[in-house]
C-alpha cells in the first residue's frame, strides 16, 4: 500500500491540472496595469451598477477577471452587467463560465433561461460528464478532484488504521475491503473530474452572424449561426473552429466569432 | 572556409518557397498532390493557389517540419492541396508571389497536362441548368446534374465559385439521387440544387460546378477471386474520377427605377392569406390574425406595415420565416402573428394587409394584398374605470416575472480554486498508513537481516573455497558440525557408528557420508545443494 501511494503521489502532482493556467491565464491585464485590488475593483463595479453604470461595471468585472481571479461569482455579475446592456452572447458565456465553476448554482440556470429567450437559436446544450463519472455533471472539475483524493485519502486512513490495530482484529477483513472500495472510488471521482477539467467545455457564438462552411477553406455554406448559439467545440484549426449543434449538424466558422467556456481563458472581447 | 561557412548558414536560413506536384501528366478527371513548402518564412493564413481555367486547386491541409541544416533549424510549413483536371490540355500554373513576415517570396511555374478521359462509362454525362436572365436581387437555383451507368459509391460536389453572385445562405442547398431505366440499363442520377442571389448586374459567366465520383472497379478475375459475405462485399475496389459542366453566361438586369416605398427587396411570386382566430369577439378580447406570405423567394426579413385603426388595438408577435429546397424549387412561408384587442362594440373593419414584390417574369412592381377583415364585436364598450367588470370576470393576467436574478454583493475573491492541490488530502491517510505500516516492516527487515546472517546453524554455503581439497575440508566440517549440534556432542566425536541416532535424517546422513569418503578417497564429486538440504534438515531438528 505504501508503494500505491508512492506511485500515486507523483502522478497526481505531475497531472494537477490548471493550477498554471490559474496564473498564467491573465493576458487581460488591463486591471493589473490599473493597480486596484480585485476587492476594489468589485465594490467599484457594484457602485456603478448601483448608479446604472452597466458598461463601467462590467469593465471592472473583466479586470477582475484579467487579474487571474477565476470565480464562478464575478461571472455571474458579468453576466448581469452584459445582459443590461443588452449582450445577449456575452452574458450567456459568462453564465455558462459561472454554471461550469459552480454547476448547482440555480441563479445561474435561471437568468441563462431569461439569456436563451433573447437570442436566434436557444440551442440549450446537454450537461455532459465523462462517461465513467456521470455525476460529474452536477460537479465542478475542481469539486471533482478534492472528492476524489479525499475519498482515497479516507481509504489509505483505514489502511493505516488497520495495520496499527493489527490484522488479525476481527473487523481486519471488512476494513481493507472498505478502505480498497474508497480509494478505488477516491480514484475513479479523481478521474472524473480531471477528465472534465481537460475536456473542451464548449463555445457560445458572439457574432452578430456567422456562417459555417463544410470545408476548413470554405466549401459550401452549410447554415448560419447568430449571437448566443451555444455550440459544442469539436475540433480546431489555425483560425478556423469546428463546431457542433445539439441537432447533429457540423460546420467550421471563424474563432474569432465564438468565445470559449473555459472559465480559465480569457474573456473575449464582444463585438 | 569561414565565408563559405557563413554562406552556407545564410542560406540556410533564408526564407524560400517551392511548388511540386506529384504528377505532371493527368488524365482529364484525376486528382494530383500539390505541395507548396515555405522554409523558414513566416506567412499568415493559407496561401491562396490561383488555377488556370480547365484546372481547380483545393486545399486540403498542412503540416511543420523542422531540420537541421549547418548546425541550424530550418522549418518548412507544408501546405498540402488537391489539384482536379477539369478539362484536357496544356496549362502552367503560376508563378505566384507568396506574402511572407520577410516579403514577397516567388514561386516558380508548373507545366501541367491533361490527357482527354477514356471513355468507361458510355452514358457518363454531366450538366448544369441555371436561367440565362435574372433580376438583381433575385434568387435563382443552379442545377447540376449528373448520370452515369457504372456502379457509383458516392458523389462529392463542389459549387461553382461565383462571381456576381453570392450563396443564398437562408436555404440550404439539396442533394438528390434517383435511378431510371434507358436501354435496358441502370443510369443513376445525382442531382445538386444550389441557391445563389444575383448581386451585380450585368453580364457574368457562372464556372462550372466539379462532382467527384468514386465508381466501383472490379475485373473479372478479381470478381471471381472476391466472395461476397452475406452481400457485404458489394463495392470492391473504387476510383474516384472528377466531371466538370459547362459554364453558363447569365445576364443579371437591374430592378427598374421608381420602386414603390414600401418595397422591401422580395423578387419572385408570392400570396397572402390572413385567417381570424375568431369572427365574434367581445369587447377587450382578442382575436388573433394569422397572416401567412408564402412565395418562390426567401422571405427572411419582410415586415408586414403597421396596422392603425379607431376604436382597436393591435399587438404584433415575432414573426417566423422559413425557406426550403423542395424538388428543386424554393418553397418559402413567413408567419404573422397579430393580437386585434377591440374596444367599442360594432362592426369592425381591419383593413386590408398587403406588401409590395416585384414580379419577376412580368418585370413588373406588384402589391400583393389580402382583403379586408370585418369582425363582430359584442358587449359594452370599455370602461375607464378599473372597477367595472359588472358580473362578467375579469380577463386572467398571467404575471411572469420578466427579469434576472439580481447581482450579488458578496464573494470571496480567491485566486482560481482547481483541482491542482487535491492531492494534499492523500496526505493524512498516506501518513497513517506509513505509520500502521512502519513497525511491521521494521520487524520484517529485522528478520529478514538475521535470518540472512551465516551462522553455525546455517553456514553460508556461497563462500566455499575454491581449492577442491579445501572445499571438500570445509563441507565435511560443516556436515560434522551440524550431525553433532543434533546429537549433542562435539565435533570431534562424530563417528559413522552414530549416524543411525539420527533417526529419519539416517539413511540420506550415512548416503552424504559415503559420498563425501568417496570424493575424499577417488575424487568423485558431491552434491552439495543434497548436502545443504540435509544440514538444514538436522539445523531444523536441533533447534
Amino acid at each position: 500500500m505504501i508503494g500505491l501511494a508512492a506511485l500515486l503521489l507523483p502522478g497526481v502532482l505531475a497531472q494537477a491540472p490548471d493550477a498554471a493556467d490559474a496564473t498564467t491565464a491573465a493576458p487581460e491585464v488591463a486591471g493589473a496595469a490599473s493597480g486596484q485590488a480585485p476587492e476594489t475593483l468589485w465594490a467599484g463595479a457594484e457602485q456603478a451598477a448601483l448608479k446604472q453604470d452597466f458598461t463601467t461595471a462590467a469593465a471592472q468585472y473583466r479586470q477582475i477577471i484579467g487579474q487571474g481571479v477565476v470565480n464562478a461569482d464575478v461571472y455571474y455579475n458579468l453576466g448581469n452587467m452584459l445582459y443590461r446592456q443588452q449582450q445577449w452572447a456575452g452574458a450567456i458565456l459568462a453564465w455558462r463560465r459561472a454554471a461550469r465553476l459552480d454547476p448547482r448554482d440555480p441563479d445561474v440556470e435561471a437568468n441563462l433561461v431569461f439569456a436563451r429567450r433573447k437570442v436566434k437559436e436557444a440551442l440549450t446544450p446537454e450537461r455532459e460528464a465523462p462517461w465513467f463519472a456521470p455525476w460529474q455533471g452536477f460537479l465542478s472539475p475542481g469539486e471533482g478532484q478534492w472528492l476524489g483524493m479525499g475519498l482515497a485519502g479516507l481509504g489509505l486512513a483505514v489502511l493505516g488504521l488497520r495495520r496499527r490495530g493489527g490484522a488479525t482484529a476481527p473487523s481486519a477483513e471488512g476494513a481493507a475491503g472498505l478502505a480498497a472500495a474508497a480509494v478505488a472510488a477516491g480514484l475513479l471521482c479523481w478521474g472524473g473530474g480531471w477528465q472534465a477539467a481537460h475536456a473542451e467545455p464548449g463555445g457560445v457564438v458572439l457574432a452578430q452572424e456567422t456562417r459555417l462552411t463544410s470545408d476548413l477553406s470554405g466549401g459550401v455554406e452549410l447554415f448560419t449561426l447568430h449571437a448566443g448559439a451555444e455550440v459544442r467545440w469539436l475540433d480546431e484549426a489555425g483560425d478556423r473552429v469546428l463546431i457542433g449543434l445539439p441537432d447533429g449538424r457540423k460546420g467550421w466558422m471563424a474563432a474569432q466569432d465564438v468565445g470559449r467556456i473555459d472559465p480559465f481563458a480569457p474573456f473575449p472581447a464582444l463585438p | 572556409m569561414g565565408m563559405s561557412a557563413l554562406v552556407w548558414v545564410a542560406q540556410a536560413l533564408a526564407a524560400s518557397v517551392s511548388m511540386q506536384v506529384e504528377r505532371t501528366d493527368l488524365v482529364e478527371g484525376q486528382t494530383a498532390a500539390l505541395q507548396l513548402v515555405v522554409t523558414d518564412g513566416t506567412v499568415t493564413g493559407v496561401p491562396e493557389l490561383r488555377a488556370p481555367e480547365g484546372l481547380q486547386i483545393r486545399y486540403r491541409s498542412q503540416s511543420v517540419q523542422s531540420f537541421m541544416v549547418n548546425f541550424k533549424t530550418s522549418t518548412s510549413v507544408v501546405y498540402q492541396y488537391d489539384l482536379m483536371a477539369l478539362q484536357p490540355g496544356s496549362y502552367t500554373i503560376g508563378p505566384f508571389t507568396v506574402q511572407s513576415g520577410s516579403g514577397a517570396l516567388p514561386v516558380a511555374p508548373v507545366k501541367v497536362a491533361v490527357r482527354p478521359r477514356e471513355a468507361q462509362g458510355a452514358l457518363d454525362r454531366v450538366q448544369a441548368t441555371l436561367q440565362q436572365e435574372a433580376w438583381a436581387g433575385q434568387v435563382l437555383v443552379y442545377r447540376m446534374q449528373f448520370q452515369t451507368d457504372r456502379n457509383m459509391v458516392s458523389a462529392q460536389w463542389t459549387p461553382p465559385d461565383l462571381t456576381g453572385f453570392a450563396p443564398e445562405s437562408s436555404i440550404q442547398p439539396e442533394t438528390a439521387e434517383s435511378q431510371v431505366m434507358q436501354e435496358g440499363k441502370k443510369i443513376t442520377v445525382e442531382d445538386l440544387y444550389y441557391p445563389i442571389r444575383a448581386q451585380t448586374p450585368g453580364t457574368h459567366t457562372v464556372p462550372g460546378g466539379v462532382l467527384q465520383g468514386q465508381f466501383v472497379v472490379s475485373s473479372p478475375t478479381a470478381q471471381r477471386r472476391r466472395q461476397p459475405l452475406f452481400g457485404l462485399d458489394r463495392f470492391g475496389d473504387v476510383s474516384a474520377e472528377i466531371f466538370s459542366s459547362a459554364p453558363i453566361p447569365v445576364t443579371v438586369k437591374p430592378l427598374p427605377p421608381g420602386a414603390p416605398p414600401g418595397f422591401s427587396g422580395l423578387i419572385g411570386r408570392f400570396t397572402i392569406q390572413v385567417t381570424p382566430s375568431a369572427k365574434t369577439v367581445p369587447v377587450g378580447g382578442t382575436v388573433t390574425l394569422d397572416i401567412r406570405i408564402r412565395g418562390d423567394a426567401p422571405l427572411n426579413g419582410v415586415r408586414l406595415p403597421a396596422l392603425e385603426g379607431q376604436g382597436w388595438r393591435v399587438y404584433d408577435d415575432q414573426p417566423t420565416w422559413q425557406a426550403a429546397l423542395v424538388k428543386g424549387k424554393i418553397e418559402a412561408e413567413a408567419v404573422f402573428k397579430r393580437a386585434i384587442v377591440p374596444q367599442a362594440p360594432g362592426p369592425l373593419v381591419i383593413p386590408a394587409t398587403s406588401f409590395t414584390s416585384f414580379d419577376p417574369e412580368t418585370g413588373a412592381w406588384k402589391e400583393v394584398v389580402a382583403a379586408p377583415i370585418t369582425l363582430d364585436v359584442t358587449g359594452e364598450a370599455a370602461s375607464v374605470t378599473l372597477n367595472s367588470y359588472g358580473e362578467a370576470p375579469p380577463p386572467q393576467v398571467d404575471a411572469i416575472g420578466e427579469d434576472i436574478l439580481p447581482m450579488r454583493t458578496e464573494a470571496r475573491l480567491a485566486r482560481a480554486w482547481t483541482g491542482a492541490m487535491s492531492w494534499v488530502m492523500l496526505l493524512p491517510g498516506a501518513g497513517l498508513l506509513a505509520a500502521g505500516a512502519l513497525p511491521g516492516l521494521r520487524a520484517r527487515l529485522a528478520d529478514r537481516s538475521r535470518r540472512s546472517a551465516p551462522t553455525e546453524e546455517r553456514p553460508d554455503f556461497s563462500r566455499l573455497p575454491a581449492d577442491p581439497e579445501r572445499r571438500l575440508a570445509e563441507l565435511d566440517r560443516i556436515l560434522r558440525a551440524a550431525i553433532a549440534r543434533r546429537l549433542g556432542c562435539t565435533a570431534e566425536a562424530v563417528h559413522k557408528e552414530q549416524l543411525p541416532a539420527l533417526g529419519e535424517l539416517a539413511a540420506e546422513a550415512e548416503a552424504i557420508y559415503r559420498a563425501m569418503e568417496a570424493a575424499r578417497y577417488r575424487g568423485d564429486g558431491i552434491d552439495e545443494a543434497r548436502l545443504k538440504r540435509l544440514v538444514d534438515a538436522l539445523a531444523l531438528g536441533a533447534r
